[in-house]
């Protein structure tokens, strides 16, 4: 598994789509927090949407289940379904590593 | 035929298709939950949003609500705990909770997140450092992965309140000590007059002792009656003052009986008019034909007159005119006592009956006094349910004091006949007990004067034995005796002489208690100290 590091300011905007405070949208959240920390320096941000409140926005990304978390930049743009535990999965959803 | 049957699996898998898509359809629309069999039973999946008021009450409480990570960030933090923190509510995601917490309170916080449970009386420290007092409990909401929420109670008003009562509480406090250095006040004023007015009574009695002992030179005779008139003065001073803090503390009882209140009137400026118009004044009395009773302490209404008589002489300069009256109008009693003296200025007028107030001391003739005449009036004159005015058209212009009682319909009671001035006396052989030697001595000498036997002794002890000896017609014995008391010398005397020896017991207060004493030790009779000889006399023969 190699790393691709990313380019130096390279700024990373996610989206969590959760609802409410169920026990896997917190997880995905914590998971997220602390993938983000280890591999991503400070040059990200991350927004939490609870569709809960704003149902509405589940449209604009096409969002089918919850959690799903979106990765709107860098390009292209990315959706990984579930709490994130699977660290190495998320790592290869994000293109964080590649595989080999 | 191929065709034909493939043509209809087709057409069997559209009505299948079409089948789950209404069937899909009617799930999006029209239902609100669906129930999925799983391995540990059925579930129930809400797919409208039941706890849609719940979020709303959590989200509008006056309190605050906090989901944490496992890791301790914020998960979700309603608006209150928002504002209490003062970062906006979607800024407050991912922040770690334990950085607004209390410093000191960091460690305690986080074994109770890591324990799942418990509560934490601490300070929120806000994103701009201001501190919000709070009170958080900790709950469990899922075992695994553990989650944690929050809620956060505001302590301040609380807070705020607890310091309003303990400033109320404070101020309570203040509040009692003052009332308590008032009666301590009061009591310390008693307990002056009363000290006072020992020595003072020696010396009167002294005075009178001297008065009867016809000395041959005018001289001595002066210096005497100026020594009596000054100690008589100053013994009424502390008589007033006494009154005034006994009325105050509400230990005056009256004695009340319908009496003439014309009579009192009468005898009050027959007793002043010798010193009235021996300073030069004229003195005018106007009574009604026709008694006016009222339900009054004969001795009390003496007093009240008696001072506003001798007010009105101590402030009207020699050669002036003092008038007083008495007249029924309806049901009330009036008295007026009118001079043509210095005169009260209005703005004193409302003050002139508080306790140590005294008109201007430039005034001419003021003559000191210690301003406790005209509130013992008032308060004696209120004790009857009656009211007491002053009125004056100003300095100079002379003063009125217009005293009014409801008149009573009883029946009115004989006047006690002017009791023993010194009624004769049979001889009687009277033994006095009393430790104070001064005292003894000037009682017994007076007692002697009067024309008495008198034995001395100044302990119980020797009392008793004196009067087993010679047996007395009358024992007079101070109660605050050394070794065996007054009591008990009374009790040991009437055990030895039975009903025929008459026993008058001396106190130095005239408290309820001592009364109630003094009657079970089986005395006869009982007077407050000071006492004058005749005063004791009167005790011995029972008049």
């Amino acid at each position: 598994m190699k790393r691709a590091a990313p380019k130096a300011a390279e700024q990373w905007n996610l989206r969590l789509y959760v609802a409410g405070q169920t026990p896997k949208c917190i997880a995905a959240f914590a998971n997220l927090k602390k993938l983000c920390q280890e591999h991503l320096g400070g040059h990200y941000s991350i927004e939490v949407i609870d569709l809960l409140d704003k149902p509405q926005l589940a449209s604009g990304d096409q969002i089918l289940a919850i959690p799903t978390l979106v990765r709107q930049l860098p390009p292209p743009l990315k959706k990984i379904i579930g709490d994130l535990s699977n660290t190495e999965r998320v790592l290869v959803g994000l293109d964080l590593v590649r595989k080999g | 035929m191929e065709r034909d049957h493939v043509h209809d699996e087709t057409e069997i898998l559209r009505t299948r298709l079409r089948a789950a898509q209404e069937t899909l359809e009617t799930l999006r629309r029209d239902v609100d939950a669906i129930v999925i069999e799983g391995p540990a039973g059925p579930k129930v999946y809400t797919v409208t949003n039941a706890h849609q008021p719940y979020r709303m009450i959590v989200e509008e409480m006056q309190q605050g609500a906090v989901v944490l990570t496992p890791a301790g960030d914020i998960f979700y933090g309603n608006r209150y705990f928002a504002d209490m923190v003062r970062v906006p509510p979607d800024r407050l995601v991912g922040m770690p909770m334990v950085e607004f917490v209390e410093i000191s309170d960091q460690p305690g916080f986080e074994g109770l997140i890591s324990q799942g449970a418990g509560t934490l009386e601490t300070v929120l420290r806000a994103s701009d450092g201001t501190g919000v007092p709070v009170y958080i409990t900790v709950n469990l909401f899922s075992e695994s992965p553990a989650n944690v929420c929050l809620t956060v109670t505001n302590l301040t008003e609380q807070k705020r309140q607890a310091t309003r009562e303990a400033a109320l509480a404070r101020e309570e406090a203040a509040r009692a000590a003052a009332e308590a250095a008032s009666r301590a006040k009061d009591q310390f004023l008693a307990m002056l007059s009363h000290e006072l007015r020992s020595p003072l009574s020696v010396i009167l009695t002294g005075v009178e002792v001297l008065e009867r002992l016809e000395l041959p030179d005018n001289g001595p005779l002066r210096i005497r009656e100026l020594i009596g008139r000054q100690a008589r003065h100053l013994a009424q001073l502390l008589d007033d003052l006494l009154d005034v803090t006994r009325v105050s503390q509400g230990k005056i009882d009256l004695h009340r009986s319908p009496v003439d209140l014309g009579g009192i009137v009468s005898s009050v400026v027959e007793d002043h008019r010798g010193e009235i118009e021996g300073a030069g004044h004229s003195l005018r009395l106007s009574l009604p034909s026709r008694a006016v009773a009222v339900d009054g302490d004969r001795t009390r209404l003496l007093q009240v007159i008696g001072n506003l008589l001798h007010n009105a002489r101590k402030y009207t300069a020699r050669g002036g005119d003092i008038s007083v009256s008495l007249e029924q109008v309806g049901l009330t009693a009036q008295v007026r006592v009118r001079d043509t003296g210095v005169g009260i200025p209005s703005e004193m007028l409302p003050r002139i009956f508080d306790l140590f107030f005294q008109g201007e001391p430039t005034a001419p003739r003021s003559g000191g006094g210690l301003g406790v005449g005209l509130t013992l009036v008032r308060r004696l004159v209120e004790l009857h349910g009656g009211t007491v005015e002053a009125v004056s058209d100003g300095p100079g212009r002379g003063s009125e004091f217009i005293v009014r009682f409801p008149v009573t319909q009883s029946p009115l009671v004989d006047e006690p006949k002017e009791a023993l001035g010194v009624r004769p006396t049979a001889l009687l052989r009277i033994l006095l007990i009393e430790d104070h030697d001064d005292t003894r001595e000037m009682v017994g000498r007076g007692l002697q004067l009067l024309g008495q036997t008198i034995a001395l002794a100044s302990d119980g002890e020797t009392g008793l034995r004196m009067a087993l000896a010679d047996p007395p017609d009358a024992a007079v014995i101070d109660i605050g005796l050394p070794g065996a008391d007054g009591y008990e010398i009374a009790r040991r005397l009437r055990a030895a002489f039975g009903e025929r020896l008459r026993l008058v017991a001396l106190t130095g207060y005239g408290q309820a208690d001592d009364r109630r004493l003094v009657q079970e030790a089986g005395f006869d009779a009982h007077l407050v100290k000071p006492v004058a000889p005749k005063d004791v006399l009167r005790a011995v023969v029972g008049t």
